[in-house]
Protein backbone atom coordinates (compact mmCIF):
# COMPACT_ATOMS: atom_id res chain seq x y z
CA UNK A 1 0.00 0.00 0.00
CA UNK A 2 0.41 3.52 -0.80
CA UNK A 3 2.81 5.73 1.92
CA UNK A 4 0.85 8.58 3.97
CA UNK A 5 2.36 12.01 1.99
CA UNK A 6 4.99 13.07 4.70
CA UNK A 7 4.35 10.77 7.27
CA UNK A 8 6.26 7.61 5.99
CA UNK A 9 3.20 5.83 7.20
CA UNK A 10 1.70 2.25 5.78
CA UNK A 11 -0.97 0.68 6.51
CA UNK A 12 -0.88 -2.67 8.40
CA UNK A 13 -1.47 -5.69 6.48
CA UNK A 14 -3.08 -9.31 7.29
CA UNK A 15 0.45 -10.62 6.90
CA UNK A 16 1.67 -8.19 9.73
CA UNK A 17 -0.57 -9.37 12.05
CA UNK A 18 -0.36 -12.27 12.02
CA UNK A 19 3.18 -12.21 12.11
CA UNK A 20 2.90 -10.34 15.51
CA UNK A 21 0.58 -12.91 16.68
CA UNK A 22 3.32 -15.28 15.85
CA UNK A 23 6.18 -13.82 17.83
CA UNK A 24 4.04 -14.45 20.66
CA UNK A 25 2.32 -17.85 19.59
CA UNK A 26 3.23 -20.21 16.98
CA UNK A 27 2.22 -20.15 13.46
CA UNK A 28 -0.97 -21.83 13.58
CA UNK A 29 -2.50 -20.58 16.49
CA UNK A 30 -1.42 -17.08 15.30
CA UNK A 31 -3.29 -18.25 11.84
CA UNK A 32 -6.34 -19.40 13.94
CA UNK A 33 -6.40 -15.98 15.87
CA UNK A 34 -6.72 -14.58 12.28
CA UNK A 35 -9.38 -16.98 11.39
CA UNK A 36 -11.24 -16.18 14.32
CA UNK A 37 -11.71 -13.01 13.91
CA UNK A 38 -12.43 -13.02 10.17
CA UNK A 39 -15.32 -15.64 11.18
CA UNK A 40 -16.65 -13.33 14.05
CA UNK A 41 -16.74 -10.10 11.75
CA UNK A 42 -18.47 -12.43 8.77
CA UNK A 43 -15.61 -12.11 6.85
CA UNK A 44 -13.79 -14.66 4.18
CA UNK A 45 -10.03 -15.53 5.82
CA UNK A 46 -8.09 -13.66 2.76
CA UNK A 47 -10.79 -10.62 2.18
CA UNK A 48 -8.05 -8.13 2.78
CA UNK A 49 -9.07 -4.92 1.63
CA UNK A 50 -8.51 -2.00 3.78
CA UNK A 51 -12.23 -1.76 5.09
CA UNK A 52 -12.17 -5.52 5.99
CA UNK A 53 -9.19 -5.25 7.50
CA UNK A 54 -10.40 -2.60 9.97
CA UNK A 55 -13.39 -4.72 10.82
CA UNK A 56 -11.08 -7.35 11.63
CA UNK A 57 -8.41 -5.31 14.05
CA UNK A 58 -11.52 -4.03 15.75
CA UNK A 59 -12.39 -8.02 16.83
CA UNK A 60 -9.02 -8.12 17.85
CA UNK A 61 -8.51 -5.04 19.94
CA UNK A 62 -11.22 -6.05 22.21
CA UNK A 63 -9.97 -9.72 23.03
CA UNK A 64 -8.61 -10.33 26.29
CA UNK A 65 -4.60 -10.49 27.25
CA UNK A 66 -1.84 -10.16 24.27
CA UNK A 67 -4.56 -10.83 21.63
CA UNK A 68 -6.04 -7.40 22.55
CA UNK A 69 -2.79 -5.13 23.32
CA UNK A 70 -1.45 -6.28 19.48
CA UNK A 71 -5.49 -6.27 18.34
CA UNK A 72 -5.53 -2.27 19.91
CA UNK A 73 -1.84 -1.48 17.80
CA UNK A 74 -3.32 -2.74 14.60
CA UNK A 75 -6.10 -0.62 14.74
CA UNK A 76 -5.02 2.10 15.78
CA UNK A 77 -2.36 2.08 13.07
CA UNK A 78 -5.17 1.42 10.20
CA UNK A 79 -6.81 4.35 11.59
CA UNK A 80 -4.08 6.81 11.70
CA UNK A 81 -3.11 5.38 8.18
CA UNK A 82 -6.69 6.66 6.97
CA UNK A 83 -7.21 9.64 8.81
CA UNK A 84 -3.45 11.23 7.58
CA UNK A 85 -4.49 9.80 4.28
CA UNK A 86 -8.14 11.09 4.31
CA UNK A 87 -6.82 14.87 5.42
CA UNK A 88 -4.23 14.65 2.89
CA UNK A 89 -1.55 16.12 5.41
CA UNK A 90 0.87 17.84 3.50
CA UNK A 91 4.76 16.34 2.62
CA UNK B 1 25.94 -2.48 13.17
CA UNK B 2 25.63 1.50 12.98
CA UNK B 3 25.21 3.10 15.84
CA UNK B 4 21.71 4.33 14.89
CA UNK B 5 21.23 0.54 14.33
CA UNK B 6 22.07 -0.56 17.49
CA UNK B 7 19.76 1.79 18.63
CA UNK B 8 17.39 0.74 16.56
CA UNK B 9 17.36 -2.66 17.78
CA UNK B 10 17.34 -1.55 21.46
CA UNK B 11 14.45 0.22 21.22
CA UNK B 12 12.50 -2.07 19.17
CA UNK B 13 13.98 -4.56 22.35
CA UNK B 14 12.35 -2.30 25.05
CA UNK B 15 9.04 -1.36 23.52
CA UNK B 16 8.39 -4.59 22.11
CA UNK B 17 9.71 -6.89 25.35
CA UNK B 18 6.74 -9.46 25.19
CA UNK B 19 7.00 -9.26 29.40
CA UNK B 20 6.39 -5.58 29.06
CA UNK B 21 3.25 -6.43 26.58
CA UNK B 22 2.10 -8.65 29.27
CA UNK B 23 1.70 -6.27 32.32
CA UNK B 24 -0.16 -3.89 29.07
CA UNK B 25 -2.55 -7.15 29.17
CA UNK B 26 -2.35 -7.49 32.80
CA UNK B 27 -3.55 -4.00 33.34
CA UNK B 28 -5.70 -3.78 29.83
CA UNK B 29 -4.70 -0.97 28.79
CA UNK B 30 -5.54 -1.71 24.61
CA UNK B 31 -9.35 -1.34 25.84
CA UNK B 32 -10.73 2.15 25.22
CA UNK B 33 -11.62 3.43 28.64
CA UNK B 34 -12.97 7.50 29.58
CA UNK B 35 -11.78 8.08 33.22
CA UNK B 36 -12.02 11.33 34.75
CA UNK B 37 -9.87 11.22 36.90
CA UNK B 38 -7.03 10.90 34.61
CA UNK B 39 -8.78 13.13 32.79
CA UNK B 40 -8.56 15.70 35.56
CA UNK B 41 -4.80 14.98 36.32
CA UNK B 42 -3.96 15.85 32.90
CA UNK B 43 -5.65 18.85 32.84
CA UNK B 44 -4.41 19.84 36.17
CA UNK B 45 -0.91 19.16 34.89
CA UNK B 46 -1.47 21.33 31.80
CA UNK B 47 -2.66 24.30 34.03
CA UNK B 48 0.11 24.10 36.44
CA UNK B 49 3.13 24.16 33.76
CA UNK B 50 1.11 26.74 32.07
CA UNK B 51 1.42 24.43 28.42
CA UNK B 52 -1.74 23.39 26.14
CA UNK B 53 -1.13 19.62 25.45
CA UNK B 54 -0.99 17.24 28.67
CA UNK B 55 -1.50 13.39 27.84
CA UNK B 56 -1.44 9.77 29.87
CA UNK B 57 0.47 7.78 26.80
CA UNK B 58 -0.12 4.34 26.78
CA UNK B 59 3.06 3.33 24.65
CA UNK B 60 1.99 -0.45 23.25
CA UNK B 61 4.04 -2.84 21.09
CA UNK B 62 3.38 -0.29 17.89
CA UNK B 63 2.02 2.48 18.88
CA UNK B 64 1.67 5.15 21.63
CA UNK B 65 -2.66 5.25 22.82
CA UNK B 66 -3.31 8.39 24.73
CA UNK B 67 -5.49 7.14 27.93
CA UNK B 68 -6.40 10.55 28.78
CA UNK B 69 -5.58 14.42 26.82
CA UNK B 70 -6.13 17.58 26.88
CA UNK B 71 -5.29 19.99 24.60
CA UNK B 72 -4.98 18.02 21.20
CA UNK B 73 -6.52 19.19 18.03
CA UNK B 74 -6.49 18.12 14.17
CA UNK B 75 -5.92 14.35 13.44
CA UNK B 76 -4.28 13.81 16.75
CA UNK B 77 -7.69 14.55 18.99
CA UNK B 78 -9.67 12.19 16.24
CA UNK B 79 -7.26 9.62 16.72
CA UNK B 80 -5.90 9.78 19.74
CA UNK B 81 -3.18 8.04 19.32
CA UNK B 82 0.13 7.52 17.05
CA UNK B 83 2.27 5.33 15.51
CA UNK B 84 5.58 4.36 17.50
CA UNK B 85 7.83 5.89 15.34
CA UNK B 86 6.89 9.39 16.15
CA UNK B 87 6.53 8.85 20.13
CA UNK B 88 7.96 11.03 22.34
CA UNK B 89 7.10 8.93 25.08
CA UNK B 90 8.48 5.63 24.18
CA UNK B 91 12.33 7.00 24.71
CA UNK B 92 11.17 6.48 28.41
CA UNK B 93 10.14 2.85 27.58
CA UNK B 94 13.58 2.39 26.21
CA UNK B 95 15.61 4.78 29.48
CA UNK B 96 13.29 4.26 32.23
CA UNK B 97 14.13 7.72 32.59
CA UNK B 98 12.12 11.33 31.91
CA UNK B 99 12.35 12.54 28.39
CA UNK B 100 12.58 15.91 28.31
CA UNK B 101 12.93 18.17 24.71
CA UNK B 102 13.51 21.91 25.16
CA UNK B 103 13.19 22.73 21.57
CA UNK B 104 11.94 19.92 19.15
CA UNK B 105 13.26 21.68 16.05
CA UNK B 106 16.84 21.38 17.70
CA UNK B 107 16.68 17.92 19.63
CA UNK B 108 18.46 14.88 17.47
CA UNK B 109 15.89 12.49 18.50
CA UNK B 110 12.59 14.56 17.56
CA UNK B 111 13.62 17.48 14.99
CA UNK B 112 12.94 14.93 11.68
CA UNK B 113 9.55 13.82 13.73
CA UNK B 114 6.21 14.80 11.61
CA UNK B 115 4.17 15.73 14.96
CA UNK B 116 6.99 18.66 14.70
CA UNK B 117 6.95 19.28 11.40
CA UNK B 118 2.96 19.08 10.73
CA UNK B 119 1.84 19.17 14.10
CA UNK B 120 3.91 21.95 15.83
CA UNK B 121 5.01 20.48 18.77
CA UNK B 122 8.07 22.59 19.81
CA UNK B 123 8.72 21.21 23.91
CA UNK B 124 8.01 18.33 25.56
CA UNK B 125 8.60 16.80 29.10
CA UNK B 126 7.48 13.22 29.90
CA UNK B 127 8.49 11.07 32.85
CA UNK B 128 7.60 7.24 32.44
CA UNK B 129 4.50 5.58 34.35
CA UNK B 130 6.00 2.48 36.26
CA UNK B 131 4.14 -0.55 37.35
CA UNK B 132 4.37 -2.03 41.01
CA UNK B 133 6.08 -5.08 38.26
CA UNK B 134 8.93 -2.19 37.39
CA UNK B 135 7.50 -2.17 33.64
CA UNK B 136 7.56 1.22 32.09
CA UNK B 137 3.91 1.56 30.32
CA UNK B 138 4.50 4.41 28.87
CA UNK B 139 4.49 8.58 29.70
CA UNK B 140 2.78 11.31 31.75
CA UNK B 141 3.68 14.04 29.99
CA UNK B 142 3.14 17.59 29.08
CA UNK B 143 3.63 19.29 25.44
CA UNK B 144 3.54 23.29 24.11
CA UNK B 145 4.03 24.63 20.66
CA UNK B 146 6.96 26.98 21.85
CA UNK B 147 10.62 26.48 23.30
CA UNK B 148 11.08 26.32 26.67
CA UNK B 149 13.14 24.80 29.33
CA UNK B 150 11.60 22.89 32.22
CA UNK B 151 12.57 23.44 35.81
CA UNK B 152 13.17 20.32 38.29
CA UNK B 153 10.18 21.21 40.50
CA UNK B 154 8.22 20.84 37.35
CA UNK B 155 9.57 17.06 36.58
CA UNK B 156 8.96 16.22 40.06
CA UNK B 157 5.61 17.19 39.86
CA UNK B 158 4.89 15.26 36.79
CA UNK B 159 6.28 12.29 38.38
CA UNK B 160 3.66 13.03 41.18
CA UNK B 161 1.05 12.39 38.75
CA UNK B 162 2.78 9.71 36.68
CA UNK B 163 2.58 7.85 40.00
CA UNK B 164 -1.20 8.96 40.85
CA UNK B 165 -1.91 7.49 37.24
CA UNK B 166 -0.41 4.41 37.62
CA UNK B 167 -2.01 4.04 40.73
CA UNK B 168 -5.78 4.32 39.02
CA UNK B 169 -4.95 2.20 35.90
CA UNK B 170 -4.46 -0.64 38.75
CA UNK B 171 -7.32 0.19 40.35
CA UNK B 172 -9.71 0.22 37.60
CA UNK B 173 -7.57 -3.26 36.56
CA UNK B 174 -8.24 -4.39 39.54
CA UNK B 175 -12.26 -3.41 39.74
CA UNK B 176 -12.42 -5.20 36.27
CA UNK B 177 -10.69 -9.00 37.04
Amino acid sequence: MENSAGFHLQCPTKQEAIQLYTQVFDATIAQEIWQEACDAQELPYHNVGIDELEKVFDYLAVQNGTIGVYGMSLKVKILSYRIVARKKLPT
Amino acid sequence: MSENGNHKASFDDAVKDPARIAELARLRLNEDHVDEILNDYVSRAASELGLPISLVSIVLDDVQKFSASVGLTGWLEETQDTPVEWSFCANSVETGQPFVVEDAEKHAKTKDNPLVHHDAIRCYAGVPMVTKNNFVIGNFCVIGTEARTFKEDEINLLREFAKLTVDQLEKVASSKS
